[in-house]
C-alpha cells in the first residue's frame, strides 16, 4: 500500500472532483457574498454609529438601515445556495466513490475476501465514504471563501483604518485560519487514524459475535462475549474521548485568540487615536469590522476535528480505488471444444499444491477426479477459471493458452460449481438469473427440475419469488446446493466444473442430478470432483489426485 | 421535540445534562461580560477616560469563557462515553439473551451499534443540552437587555419563538425523510455486503458487471434521498437564518434609531448591536442539532424497541437427569408458512445413536432445531425424562445439549483460543488428540500449530476442513444430548468413517441424534426414524428390523450402494 502524505492525499481526493469543479467556483462566489452579507449587519451598524461620531462618510441613515436589513435577510438565501452546491457536489462524488470502490473490488476478482474481512469492506463502502463528505462539502469551498472574504476585509481595514489595524487583521487570520488548524491537524492525525482502525476492528469483532451467537449461547460464554464487546467499546471510547478533549482545547484556544485580537485592536486603535493618527469614529469602525470578520477563519479552525477522520477514511478508500487490478486478460474469444493441462505445477518447494499435472478433456466427455479435501482439487479448478495462475506448465483451451482469452470468453464457456454456494438476498428467481439474465420462468423451472429442487420451490408459498434472508437460514445446505446446481444448468456453459456437487443430498436426489448431467453430456464436457464413488459413477474416466499428484484410478 | 423514553434511558446521568447546560450558561454570561467590557473600554477611551482596567477584566472574562468551554466539553465527553457504552453493551446483551432471535437482521444490529450509537450519542450530548440551553439563554439575555432598553429586549425575545416554530413545521416532513434515509442506508450496506460476499459467484457466472450496474443504481438512489434530507435541512436552517439574522438586523435598527435620537450612550448602542445575535444563536444551534437528533431518535427507538423485545420463552425447571426424550404428536409450522413442516410426529430417543433420515427438505433440521431450543412454539409434547421441553430453562438446557450442523459458525479465533472457548482448561495434549481424531492435526501443524488463526469467514479453509475443525471443538465439550445435523456431508470417505465411529463412541453414554442423508451412516444406530416429505414418521425401527422387511429404508440403502458400486 502506498504511503501518503497530506498533500498526495488531498491531491488524490481532489482528482476525484473532475468535472464538478465549476460547482466549487460557483459555491465560492455565492458563499463569499453570503459572508459579506453576514458581516454587513455589523459593518453597517458600526458605520451608522461611527457616522454619528463624525466619521464623515456621506451616507444617509435611512440607506444604512436599509442595507442592514437587506444584509440580514440576504444572508439566509445566499447560504442556502452555497450549501446546496457544496453538498450536491459532495454527494454526487460520494456516489461516484462508492461505484469506483465496488468496481475496484470486482476487478480484484475472487480474491477480494482473501485480503480483507467483510466488515472492513463494508465500513469502507459505508462510513469511510460517508466521512469524505467533510472534505468535499465543508473544506474546499470554505478554504477559498476564507481567502476571498478576509482579503476583502483587509482591504477595507486598510482603506478605513490604516495599515496598523490591517496588519493586526492579517496576523489574526493567519493564526486562527492557518496556524491553529495546522497544529490541530498535526496533533490529531495519529489519533484520527487510530480511531478509524479501532472502529473498523470493532465492527468486525461485533459481526463475529453476532454471527457466532449460537456458539456463545450453547457454550455459556454470554458473560465473556459481553465483556469482549464492552472492551471493544471502551477502547473506542478512550480514543474518542481523547479526540473530543483535543477538539475542545483547540476551539477554546481559537475563542481565546479571537478575544485577544479584539482587545489588541482596541488597544492599538486607542493608542493611534490618542496620538492623533486616527479619529474616534475610525476606532469604532475598526473594532466593528474585526469583530464581525472571524466567521470564515473560525470555520477553518474547527475543521481538523472531522477532517482528520475524513483523511484517514480517504486513505483507506484511495488504497482500494487506486489499486491496480490483478487480472491481466487477453482479448480472444472461443467456443469450448477441448481443455488440456500440460505439466501444470502450483506452489513452491515444500508447499507444492500441484505436481506436474497433465489432463485432457473433450466435448462429450465426463471426467472424474477423486481426492480428499486438501489434495489440491480446489486449486486445480481455480486454475481452469484463471482465478489462480500456474507457477509452471500450461492450461490450454482449444489448444490455445488460457492467457490469450478474455475474462468474458472464459466465463461464458466455463462454469464452476463450488462447495459453498452463495445465495444473494434476492428472490430465488433472481438468484438463478445471475447465470442467465433473461431466462424465462420455463427455463428456470427446467433448470431446477434438473437440479432436483423444483418440487421444493413450488411447495414454498411464494415459489420463485421467495426471498433468501440475510443469514440464508431459511434454506438447508442441501437446498442451497441444489439451487447452486440449478444455476449451473441454467448457464448453458459448455464446460462444467463440479466440485462435490451432490455432497449434501440423499442418494435418490443424487441419482436424479447425475441423470440430468448425463443428458447434457453430448454437447458438453463435465469435470466432476468428488470423494464419493457414487458421484463419480457416471464418469468415462476417473483420476485420483493425491498430495498434488494426478494418477489414473 | 423530546422523547421521554430516550430521556429515561439515561436515568442516573441526568445530572450531567444539567451541568452541561449550566456550563453553557456560565460561558454565555462570561462572553456577554467580555463584549460589555470591550464596549465600555471603547466608550471610556472615546470620552477621554482611562479604559485599560476594562480591558484587563475583559481578558479575565475571555479566560473564563475558555475555562467553561473546556469544562463543558469534559462533561459532554463523559456523558458521550456513558451513552455509547451503554447502548453497545445493552444491545449486545439483549441480542445474546434473545439468542439471535431478533426483529433486525445481523447487519442492522451491527450498524445500530456503530453508526446508530454515534447518532444517539449526538442526541444526548448535543441535542438535549442545546434544547435546555436554548430555553435558558434568550430569557437571561432578555433580563440583561431590560436594563438598557425594554423595547429592544422585547423585540428580540419576540423573534426567538419563530425558530422553534419553524423547526416544528418541518419536523413532520423531516421525520419521514429521515426514516427513509436510514432504511436506504441500511439496505445499501446490506446490498454491498451481499454482493461482495457472493463475488465469486458473480465472477463465475459473469454477472459482476450487471451487479455493478445494480449497485450504481442503488448508490444513486441513496444519493437522491441524501439530497432530499439535505434540502430539507437547508430549508429549515435558511428559515432559521432569516429569523436569526433578520431579527438581529431589526433589533440593531431599533437600537440605532434610539442611538440616533440620543437615547443610548455609545456603550449601550455598541453592546446592543453586538450581543443581539446571541438571542438567536442557541435556538439556531438547537435547530441544527435537531436534524442530527432526528437520526439519533430513530436509532434510539430501534435500540429501545430491541430492548423491549420479549425474552425467549424459557421455563425455570432444571433437569436432574437427561436419559431419554419422548416426542408425542409433535406438529410445527413456520410463521410465514401455510403448511405444517412437521405433523403428528412420534419419536422416542434414548441413550445411544439415534438416526433421523429422510429426503432433503422433509423437516429433519426443523425437528433438530426444535429439540435444541432454537425454534419455539411447537404443538404436542416433548418430554425429557418426564419434563416438558418448554418448561426447562434455556441455560440449563444449553448446558446439556449441543447442535452442530454444516451451517455452524466458525468463530474468528486461533485454534487454541477456540478450544478454550468450547472447553475452558483443556490441555494442549488433548487438543492435538481431538485434532488427530478429525484428521486435522497435520493441517493445523502445517498452518502454524495451535496459534493458527484462520482468516475471517474461514476463507483459507475448505468446507470440509472447517467442518472437521468445528467437530473437534464440539467434541471437546460433549453433552448429554448431541445433535449432528449433516456434519459429515463435506468430508471425504475416510474421515467420514472415522467421524461416524466417533459419534458412535460418543453415543455409548449419551443421547446422540444423527441426521444424515447417507443411510450408510445409520447402520449402527440403535433406532432409525425415517421422516417423509409430509413431516411425519413413516418408518422406524432398528436397522436390522428395517432391513429384514421390504422397507423404504432398505430400498433407499440398496440404491445408495448401487450408486457406489457402479463407480
Amino acid at each position: 500500500m502506498k504511503r501518503r502524505n497530506v498533500f498526495t492525499l488531498i491531491k488524490g481526493m481532489l482528482s476525484l472532483v473532475g468535472k464538478h469543479v465549476w460547482l466549487i467556483v460557483l459555491a465560492v462566489i455565492v458563499g463569499t457574498l453570503g459572508f459579506f452579507a453576514a458581516m454587513g449587519i455589523t459593518f453597517f451598524a458600526g458605520l451608522s454609529i461611527a457616522n454619528g461620531l463624525g466619521l464623515g462618510i456621506s451616507i444617509s441613515f435611512g440607506l444604512l438601515i436599509a442595507l442592514i436589513l437587506i444584509s440580514g435577510f440576504a444572508r439566509g438565501g445566499l447560504r442556502f445556495v452555497e450549501q446546496y452546491l457544496n453538498h450536491f457536489m459532495a454527494f454526487t462524488l460520494l456516489a461516484d466513490v462508492r461505484n469506483k470502490v465496488f468496481h475496484a473490488l470486482r476487478k480484484q476478482g475472487s480474491k477480494v475476501l482473501d485480503d480483507r474481512s467483510k466488515g472492513d469492506i463494508l465500513s469502507i463502502l459505508q462510513s469511510d465514504t460517508e466521512s469524505l463528505e467533510v472534505f468535499y462539502a465543508h473544506t474546499i469551498t470554505p478554504f477559498f471563501i476564507a481567502i476571498f472574504v478576509e482579503t476583502g476585509v483587509l482591504i477595507a481595514l486598510g482603506l478605513l483604518c490604516g495599515y496598523q489595524i490591517m496588519l493586526i487583521g492579517l496576523a489574526s487570520y493567519l493564526i486562527i485560519g492557518f496556524l491553529v488548524p495546522t497544529l490541530f491537524y498535526l496533533s490529531n492525525r495519529k489519533l484520527g487514524k487510530e480511531y478509524r482502525k479501532a472502529l473498523a476492528e470493532s465492527e468486525s469483532k461485533y459481526l463475529n459475535h453476532i454471527y457466532g451467537v449460537r456458539e456463545v449461547v450453547t457454550f455459556a460464554h454470554q458473560e465473556d462475549a459481553k465483556k469482549e464487546i464492552a472492551k471493544v467499546s471502551s477502547t473506542l471510547n478512550a480514543i474518542s474521548k481523547k479526540l473530543n478533549d483535543k477538539a475542545a482545547r483547540f476551539s477554546s484556544i481559537t475563542n481565546l485568540l479571537i478575544s485577544l485580537f479584539d482587545i489588541l485592536v482596541i488597544i492599538v486603535a486607542t493608542l493611534l487615536y490618542q496620538n492623533g493618527v486616527i479619529s474616534s469614529a475610525t476606532t469604532v469602525m475598526g473594532y466593528a469590522i474585526i469583530v464581525a470578520s472571524f466567521g470564515p477563519v473560525v470555520a477553518l479552525a474547527n475543521l481538523p476535528g472531522n477532517l482528520t477522520m475524513s483523511f484517514a477514511s480517504a486513505e483507506r478508500v484511495l488504497d482500494i480505488v487506486e489499486a491496480k487490478p490483478q487480472e491481466k486478460e487477453g482479448g480472444h474469444t472461443f467456443v469450448f471444444d477441448s481443455l488440456k493441462l500440460e505439466n501444470v505445477e502450483f506452489g513452491y518447494n515444500e508447499n507444492k499444491i500441484l505436481n506436474n499435472v497433465s489432463l485432457a478433456l473433450h466435448k462429450g466427455e465426463v471426467i472424474g477426479i477423486k481426492g480428499k479435501s486438501g489434495s489440491g482439487k480446489s486449486t486445480l479448478l481455480k486454475l481452469l477459471l484463471r482465478f489462480e495462475r500456474p507457477t509452471s506448465g500450461k492450461v490450454l483451451y482449444n489448444n490455445e493458452d488460457i492467457e490469450t482469452y478474455s475474462r468474458e470468453a472464459l466465463s461464458s464457456n466455463v462454469v464452476l460449481f463450488s462447495q459453498s454456494t452463495y445465495l444473494f438476498q434476492m428472490s430465488y428467481a433472481d438468484n438463478l438469473r445471475i447465470a442467465k439474465e433473461d431466462a424465462t420462468i420455463e427455463e428456470l423451472k427446467e433448470a431446477c427440475k434438473k437440479a432436483g429442487i423444483l418440487d421444493y420451490i413450488e411447495k414454498t408459498p411464494k415459489g420463485f419469488d421467495t426471498i433468501v434472508n440475510d443469514r440464508q437460514d431459511n434454506l438447508s445446505t442441501g437446498e442451497k446446493q441444489r439451487l447452486g446446481l440449478a444455476r449451473v444448468f441454467l448457464s448453458g456453459a459448455p464446460l462444467l466444473l463440479l466440485d462435490e456437487a451432490t455432497s449434501n443430498v440423499d442418494a435418490k436426489t443424487e441419482a436424479h442430478i447425475l441423470k440430468s448431467l448425463l443428458e447434457e453430456k453430448e454437447d458438453k464436457a463435465i469435470l466432476l470432483v468428488s470423494h464419493r464413488d457414487s458421484t463419480l459413477s457416471i464418469c468415462d474416466k476417473i483420476y485420483t489426485l493425491e498430495e498434488g499428484f494426478l494418477t489414473n484410478a | 421535540m423530546m422523547d421521554k423514553n430516550l430521556l429515561a434511558y439515561i436515568k442516573g446521568k441526568t445530572h450531567l445534562l444539567i451541568l452541561i447546560t449550566l456550563f453553557s450558561f456560565l460561558s454565555l454570561v462570561a462572553s456577554v461580560g467580555l463584549t460589555a467590557l470591550l464596549c465600555l473600554s471603547i466608550e471610556s477611551f472615546y470620552n477621554g477616560n482611562d479604559g485599560w482596567w476594562y480591558l484587563l477584566f475583559a481578558l479575565g472574562c475571555a479566560i473564563l469563557v475558555a475555562f467553561f468551554h473546556i469544562g463543558k466539553s469534559k462533561l459532554t465527553s463523559s456523558l458521550a462515553d456513558y451513552v455509547s457504552k451503554k447502548v453497545r453493551d445493552d444491545t449486545y446483551e439483549k441480542y445474546v439473551r434473545l439468542e439471535g432471535h431478533c426483529p433486525y437482521t445481523a447487519q442492522e444490529i451491527a450498524q445500530l451499534s456503530s453508526e446508530g450509537v454515534e447518532q444517539l450519542r449526538l442526541y444526548y450530548t448535543s441535542y438535549l443540552p442545546s434544547f435546555f440551553f436554548a430555553m435558558l439563554a434568550p430569557i437571561s439575555l432578555f433580563v440583561m437587555f431590560m436594563f438598557f432598553s425594554w423595547k429592544v429586549a422585547i423585540l428580540y425575545l419576540a423573534c426567538v419563538p419563530l425558530i422553534p416554530m419553524s423547526i416544528i413545521m418541518v419536523s413532520k416532513w423531516a421525520k419521514k425523510i429521515f426514516a427513509t434515509y436510514w432504511d436506504k442506508y441500511i439496505s445499501l450496506g446490506g446490498a454491498y455486503l451481499d454482493s461482495v460476499s457472493g463475488m465469486k459467484e458473480l465472477l463465475i457466472f459473469h454477472y459482476d458487471k450487471q451487479m455493478e450496474e445494480k449497485m450504481k443504481r442503488d448508490s444513486e438512489e441513496f444519493r437522491k434521498i441524501t439530497m432530499k434530507v439535505l434540502v430539507m435541512q437547508l430549508a429549515s436552517t435558511t428559515i432559521m437564518d432569516v429569523v436569526a439574522y433578520g431579527g438581529a438586523a431589526v433589533g440593531i435598527t431599533l437600537t440605532l434609531l434610539g442611538a440616533n435620537n440620543g437615547e443610548f450612550s455609545l456603550f449601550v448602542a455598541l453592546f446592543l448591536c453586538l450581543v443581539g445575535a446571541e438571542f438567536f444563536l442557541p435556538m439556531r444551534a438547537l435547530g441544527s442539532a435537531f436534524h442530527v437528533a432526528m437520526n439519533g431518535a430513530t436509532s434510539g427507538k430501534k435500540v429501545l424497541g430491541l430492548l423491549k423485545e420479549a425474552d425467549l420463552p424459557s421455563g425455570n425447571e432444571t433437569l436432574s437427569s437427561f436419559t431419554n426424550i419422548d416426542i408425542q404428536n409433535l406438529s410445527f409450522a413456520y410463521k410465514d408458512s401455510k403448511s405444517k413442516t412437521l405433523q403428528n410426529l412420534n419419536i422416542h430417543l434414548e441413550k445411544g445413536l439415534n438416526a433421523l433420515i429422510g429426503e432433503t427438505g422433509s423437516g429433519k433440521s426443523t425437528l433438530a432445531k426444535i429439540l435444541s431450543k432454537q425454534l419455539f412454539g411447537y404443538e404436542g409434547s416433548i418430554k425429557i425424562n418426564d419434563k416438558e421441553l418448554s418448561s426447562i430453562s434455556l441455560s440449563d438446557f444449553h448446558s446439556r445439549c449441543f447442535y452442530l450442523s454444516s451451517d455452524s459458525f466458525l468463530l474468528h479465533k486461533s485454534v487454541k483460543e477456540a478450544f478454550l472457548f468450547y472447553c475452558p482448561n483443556l490441555e494442549e495434549e488433548r487438543m492435538w488428540e481431538l485434532l488427530e481424531k478429525v484428521s486435522m492435526a497435520e493441517r493445523i501443524k502445517e498452518a502454524g500449530g495451535l496459534d493458527y488463526l484462520p482468516k475471517e469467514g474461514a476463507s483459507d479453509l475448505s468446507g470440509g476442513e472447517k467442518q472437521r475443525l468445528l467437530l473437534a471443538y464440539y467434541l471437546s465439550s460433549p453433552r448429554d444430548f448431541c445433535i449432528f445435523d449433516e456434519t459429515t456431508s463435506n468430508i471425504d470417505k475416510e474421515s467420514e468413517a472415522i467421524i461416524i465411529k466417533m459419534t458412535e463412541a460418543l453415543a455409548e453414554s449419551r443421547i446422540v441424534l444423527l441426521i444424515s442423508h447417507r443411510l450408510q451412516n445409520a447402520l449402527n444406530a440403535r433406532m432409525v426414524y425415517r421422516i417423509d416429505s409430509n413431516g411425519t414418521i413413516k418408518e422406524s425401527g432398528t436397522p436390522s428390523d428395517l432391513l429384514s422387511k421390504e422397507s423404504e429404508f432398505k430400498k433407499a440403502l440398496s440404491f445408495e450402494r448401487l450408486g457406489e458400486a457402479l463407480a
